[in-house]
């Protein structure tokens, strides 16, 4: 159909042609390989990506706390219920008790109602300090006051809010996200070799993985200004239901995507490798990917996933666990990111037991150094 | 005598009370599709008179009633509600009442709110209900009626006839007398025979305070008793009206059917003298039965009659294994053509004694199956191997047995609603026969049967019991047990109080057996 | 018909004879019957989606490609739905196959990372499914529940087994990867097997409500227990047998499900409560004329899933897709309920009043009766 408009934006796309063509022509003297692969800062990528594959082998905290930790500390973890807070317990409670603490878990379904009485309820029974995740400061207001009030610490990770002011301590916040998107983005243009064109998957629900989505647009725009991205939403409902089938019905009607890139890939890929490859589409898109579990990182030894940035809960919860010993101790919290590694089939650890591992592969000693015990 | 087809009008009779009539139609008439189910049918009834219309089903009678209760819209016709004009099939006047078949009660609420329901609340500010004037009401209600319940225990707890009288409070409610039609529609379908005094009763207050009554039945000795007039329909036209003096009970039943027929029909079946026992039972107690020790003799049509709560429905249901879970019922039972030894009523399981229930409605049709489906659904394994239902066979059954009982249906795989009563029960016995049983039991087995179908009715189990079936009935209805049966077994209080055959089974002896006089 | 005496006075029977019971109507009359919207309306509400989405997205809709994705991305439902139709022809509710789904997908996955072959590890599967059909109907029949909630509450509590095992996360390790995953995951030119379970598992089922009595009795069963019972169908074994059936379906598909997902998820049946249910009962509504019935459920699934998939490949907004469910299963049960209305009005009107029985709807037309097809 020849409307107006199409034909306005054929010569618009004609003229630019012709400036850019005289341009190149005229200006840089670049080999003049085909399209988006020259104007690709393919050496920049793979540097980046070369920087992001590397197993951090430092815990991101490195100040040892000088005073004495008072031991014997209840604090109350309430679990959100789904698996990244079930997976979550083991390992608080595998820091505390280095500590000599305690802590009691209390399982929710994740309604704020359940969660604001089990908070009410751990204020009332004495915890020295409550750990929820994935809080929304607006409803635990309350709460959350009623805690400052009694004394009750609180610490928490993946929230959406500010460390001092709203929270005693926040990891994993938006802010400390943000590299995710540009490891993304490294790899994407890195693997494509320049000939990316990718779909990013977001679940705008999760609001701590927003950054993560601008970091990657950026960086990817940065390294490869002619690589098409664009952004398929997913709605809260339909995990578990038919993002497969969203995520195919997205591939068929863009034939020429071949990087699908998960905002959060535990919630996102069951079923969809296998959905993939039933349409005919698994040699022609790759996947990568946010957090997972250990579906998605056995996948990524498969190879059926490209790589994945693993969401780095030892590090949340020790470092959770490391704020509030902190605060015990009198000594001063500061903000603390997370660690970040991007996981692909060739450094992927060998063996992966329970649905996380830790990062740092001798955090043990590293925070037991830190913390004199 | 008997009149075939012309109307005749109506028959002039002095007239009582003000000018006017209480209802008068004129000129109804309506089609569905292909049928005429009314034609140029003219009824009036005069205020204060209980006036029945009767017709066989077919006859349009419940067309007619459907029109002015405005479910149905005529295709032409005039309407008066004492004197008043009104649009018949589009709007109800207040002054015409009705009590539906169905009573129009919700069983499991109370009297009281069966009530409100039909009339509303009392209400008071915000819309509060004030409780004790709506209990004040209620009961003013009933005791125009002689009716006395607890008005707040669910009316499924009340005996029939205080449902149906609660029924008519309901539908005379905001109504104080002087003019206007009530019309109730086969209101002593589901009521035993010796209820239906209490109901007369009623309807004669009714009558007192001044509304007409429009009295719709099937039973011709309620006709003779209660009503003034009667309007005879047939084929969607009217017959004739008549003064109820000037008919007697054939003349009434042939203006019905357009010809010759005996109201007083005795099956012609002669008791079996000598013949074996096939059914026995032993001090069968239950919710009603005190004690029965009963034997059948192969052959014979028994009846069983009683007043309700003699325990003449509960006795049907267990001997064929069939009583209600919750019900504690004791007693032995022994089929002595199968084996000499006595089981508990408890444990019945492989017993083939079919029962034709006598609420057809909840208890004998499915109404979602085809009349095909309905019939076969008790010998579904005869029909092809291993499970699988050969769909062929099936037909065939069903072709025969329909053709054996001449159950009228347009074809075997309509669905059961669109049969008459007469012939759905026709569907229910032959389904129980289908199984080739020794002993049939049936229950009410005419009620809301129209007299033609009970006729054949009645020559069916003629026929039956002559090729050597043997019948147990148990009816509250007179007509039936001495049309049918050759021996009657009376229960009075659980037990079986007196026994009549042969030449001791007269209508009179039954009533005052029936009754408890000597 | 007959005269006969009876001591002098001669008694006739009123002439009505019984006209023979017609035969079969003729085949185009039957033909035309079965195409009336009343039996397939949501037919044409499909066709009409599919002529809408073809036009809307013509490069990637109307091609086979599309078709293999609706039938891979609903066959799940589509076994879900089949497992409750039986239960549902005899009235009886199963509102705990979703979590029997999701418990015999978290158990077998537990049982092959265990080391258990993985034959026997599907048979035990499916035997945790049995029991739980076991389970409910005792709940049901002997302790005579109300099958609603009864299996509400026993969906409540293998919950609570699900989260025992699990602890709300997924199982999962490269032992799921194997033989495990190929029962979900092996797709034959484009069409996984889990839509052959559903084809294989929708014949068995039509068969067994078609063509067998036990169909008929279920049926019977459901629309009236104390008539069936008086017929000599035996009710309380129906509805017991009819659990049994919903519950082992459920676990098969439920370790379909697991290997489809690569993994025990603990919320994986939850998604399918809804899906299924609707589908059933917007199934029952065709073909068979308010009959739980295969077909009609097959093409409740597949109308329903050609929808959600056109939606997502038209690129339309994430909400359009809850919407158009909702708005096609009132749709589909609205055209559907408004023919059949008029129809079974005109078969049973005022004229066949019925004695006790009858409908109470006006009639529109006196239709000459086109057999109902079994």
């Amino acid at each position: 159909m020849h409307t107006t408009l199409d034909r306005l934006r054929l010569l618009l796309i004609a003229a630019v042609a012709a400036v850019a063509l005289v341009g190149a022509g005229c200006g840089s003297d670049d080999d003049g390989g085909g399209g988006a692969a020259a104007l690709a800062d393919e050496s920049a990528a793979a540097e980046l990506t070369q920087e992001f594959s590397t197993r951090p082998t430092e815990i991101t905290q490195s100040k040892p706390i000088e005073s004495e930790i008072p031991s014997g500390k209840n604090i109350t973890f309430i679990s959100c219920g789904v698996e990244a807070c079930a997976v979550q317990g083991p390992i608080l409670k595998e820091a505390a008790s280095k500590l000599g603490w305690n802590v009691t878990e209390v399982g929710t379904d994740g309604s704020p109602e359940k969660v604001q009485g089990a908070f009410d309820a751990a204020i009332r029974d004495g915890a020295d300090a409550v750990i929820v995740n994935a809080a929304d400061k607006d409803v635990l207001a309350k709460q959350l006051n009623d805690a400052k009030a009694a004394g009750v610490e609180f610490a928490t990770c993946c929230s959406v809010g500010e460390q001092g002011s709203d929270f005693l301590f926040n990891i994993a916040t938006p802010e400390q996200n943000a590299p995710i998107g540009e490891m993304l983005a490294a790899k994407v243009i890195e693997d494509s070799g320049g000939d990316a064109n990718s779909v990013y998957v977001n679940v705008s629900a999760f609001a701590i993985l927003a950054a993560v989505g601008e970091t990657f647009n950026q960086k990817y725009a940065e390294l490869c200004p002619d690589c098409e991205t664009d952004t398929l939403e997913i709605p809260l409902t339909a995990l578990g239901k038919d993002v497969p089938d969203r995520i195919v019905s997205y591939l068929r009607s863009h034939p020429d995507v071949n990087y699908v890139v998960l905002s959060e890939a535990g919630s996102t890929t069951p079923g969809l490798t296998a959905a993939i490859r039933a349409a005919g589409l698994a040699d022609k898109v790759k996947i990568v990917g946010q957090g997972g579990n250990e579906a998605v990182y056995q996948e990524v030894k498969q190879g059926t996933i490209l790589a994945v940035v693993p969401s780095a809960l030892y590090s949340y919860d020790y470092g959770m666990v490391d704020a509030l010993a902190r605060k015990f101790a009198g000594a001063p919290v500061e903000e603390t990111p997370p660690e970040f590694w991007l996981m692909t089939q060739e450094n992927a650890p060998e063996s992966l037991d329970g649905p996380a591992f830790p990062i740092v592969e001798d955090y043990e000693a590293q925070w037991s150094e830190l913390w004199g015990k | 005598m008997s009149e075939s087809g012309a109307p005749t009008g109506v028959v002039a009779a002095p007239q009582r009370g003000p000018n006017g009539f209480a209802l008068r139609v004129s000129g109804l008439s309506k089609t569905f599709g292909a049928t005429r189910a009314l034609q140029d049918v003219s009824i009036d009834v005069r205020p204060g008179e209980i006036h029945a219309l009767v017709g066989q089903n077919g006859s349009g009678k419940s067309t007619l009633i459907k029109a002015l209760a405005g479910y149905h819209h005529p295709d032409a016709g005039a309407a008066e509600l004492d004197g008043e004009p009104f649009d018949i099939g589009v709007e109800v006047p207040d002054g015409l009442r009705f009590v539906h078949q169905d009573l129009g009660l919700v069983l499991e609420l109370s009297a009281q709110d069966n009530l409100a329901l039909h009339g509303g609340f009392a209400k008071g500010f915000g819309g509060r209900v004030l409780w004790r004037e709506q209990e004040q009401t209620t009961h003013e209600l009933l005791r125009r009626f002689d009716v006395d319940i607890d008005i707040h225990q669910p009316l499924a707890a009340a005996t029939p006839v205080e449902r149906t009288v609660v029924a008519i409070a309901a539908a005379l409610q905001g109504w104080h007398g002087g003019s206007g039609l009530l019309v109730l529609d086969e209101p002593t379908a589901v009521l035993p025979h010796d209820e239906v005094e209490r109901l007369f009763a009623v309807v004669h207050e009714v009558r007192k305070a001044g509304t007409a009554v429009l009295y719709v039945s099937h039973r011709m000795d309620e006709i003779f008793e209660i009503a003034d007039r009667v309007t005879i329909l047939r084929g969607g036209r009217l017959v004739a009206t008549k003064d109820v003096a000037q008919l007697d009970p054939r003349a009434l039943a042939g203006l019905m059917v357009g010809e010759d027929v005996d109201p007083d029909y005795r099956a012609p079946v002669a008791a079996k003298p000598d013949a074996p026992i096939v059914l026995e039972t032993r001090s069968i107690a239950g919710k009603w039965l005190r004690g029965i020790d009963l034997r059948v003799y192969e052959g014979e049509i028994l009846g069983i009659a009683g007043l309700a709560g003699a325990g003449v429905l509960e006795l049907p249901y267990v001997i064929t294994g069939h009583a209600p879970r919750g019900d504690r019922v004791t007693g032995e039972l022994r089929l002595p053509k199968e084996s000499d030894e006595w089981r508990d009523v408890g444990d019945l399981k492989d017993v083939n004694i079919p029962l034709v229930p006598s609420d057809r409605q909840r208890e004998g049709v499915i109404f979602e199956f085809a009349v095909s489906e309905n019939l076969s659904l008790s010998i579904l394994g005869r029909f092809g191997r291993r499970g699988k239902l050969a769909h062929r066979q099936e037909e065939r059954a069903v072709e025969e047995w329909t053709r054996r009982l001449e159950i009228k249906t347009e074809t075997p795989g309509s669905l059961i609603s669109t049969l008459s009563g007469g012939n759905q029960q026709k569907v229910v016995v032959a389904r129980c026969l289908a199984t080739e049983p020794d002993i049939l039991v049936l229950c009410e087995p005419t009620a809301g049967v129209d007299i033609g179908t009970r006729v054949a009715i009645y020559d069916l189990i003629a026929r039956l019991s002559r090729e050597g079936l043997t019948v147990i009935v148990s009816s509250s209805d007179e007509g039936d047990l001495l049309a049918m049966c050759t021996r009657i077994v009376v229960l009075r209080n659980g037990t079986v109080a007196q026994e009549l055959d042969g030449d001791g089974l007269t209508q009179q002896a039954l009533v005052s057996a029936i009754e408890g006089g000597d | 018909m007959t005269a006969s005496s009876q001591g002098g006075a001669v008694v006739t029977r009123p002439t009505e004879t019984a006209p023979p019971p017609a035969g079969r109507p003729p085949f185009s009359r039957r033909l035309a019957a079965g195409l009336a919207f009343d039996k397939i309306g949501a037919v044409y509400v499909w066709i009409a989606i599919i002529i809408v989405f073809s036009i809307w997205v013509p490069e990637t809709f109307p091609t086979i490609d599309t078709a293999k994705q609706i039938l891979n991305s609903n066959a799940i439902t589509g076994l879900a739905a089949l497992a409750i139709t039986i239960p549902l022809a005899a009235r009886v509710f199963d509102l705990s196959f979703a979590y029997v789904m999701t418990l015999t997908g978290v158990a077998v996955a537990k049982f092959v990372i265990g080391g258990m072959p993985l034959g026997l590890a599907v048979l035990v599967g499916a035997g945790i499914g049995i029991g739980i059909g076991l389970i409910n109907a005792f709940v049901v029949v002997f302790a005579k529940i109300d099958s609603f909630i009864g299996t509400l509450a026993t969906g409540s509590l293998i919950l609570a087994l699900i989260t025992m095992i699990t602890n709300d996360t997924p199982i999962s390790d490269v032992a799921l990867t194997g033989g495990f995953a190929d029962i979900g995951q092996t797709d034959i030119n484009g069409i996984t097997l889990p839509v052959i379970y559903f084809a294989l598992a929708a014949l068995v089922i039509w068969y067994l409500l078609e063509h067998t009595a036990t169909g008929r009795r279920l049926y019977a069963t459901g629309f009236n227990p104390d008539a069936s019972r008086l017929a000599g169908v035996r009710v309380d074994k129906l509805r017991f047998v009819s659990l049994v059936i919903s519950g082992g379906i459920a676990g098969a598909t439920g370790i379909v499900l697991a290997s489809t997902l690569g993994s025990g998820s603990p919320t994986a049946g939850t998604p399918y409560l809804l899906p299924a249910f609707a589908a059933v009962f917007l199934g029952a509504t065709q073909l068979k004329n308010g009959r739980f019935n295969a077909g009609g459920t097959i093409i409740a699934v597949l109308l329903l899933g050609t929808g959600t998939t056109g939606l997502a490949l038209a690129a339309a907004p994430t909400w359009s897709q809850s919407m158009f469910v909702g708005i096609v299963l009132i749709a589909a049960l609205a055209v559907t309920g408004l023919q059949r209305r008029t129809a079974v009005a005109s078969r049973g009107s005022g004229v066949h009043g019925g004695g006790v029985s009858g409908t109470d709807q006006p009639g529109v037309s006196t239709s000459t009766n086109l057999a109902d097809e079994d």
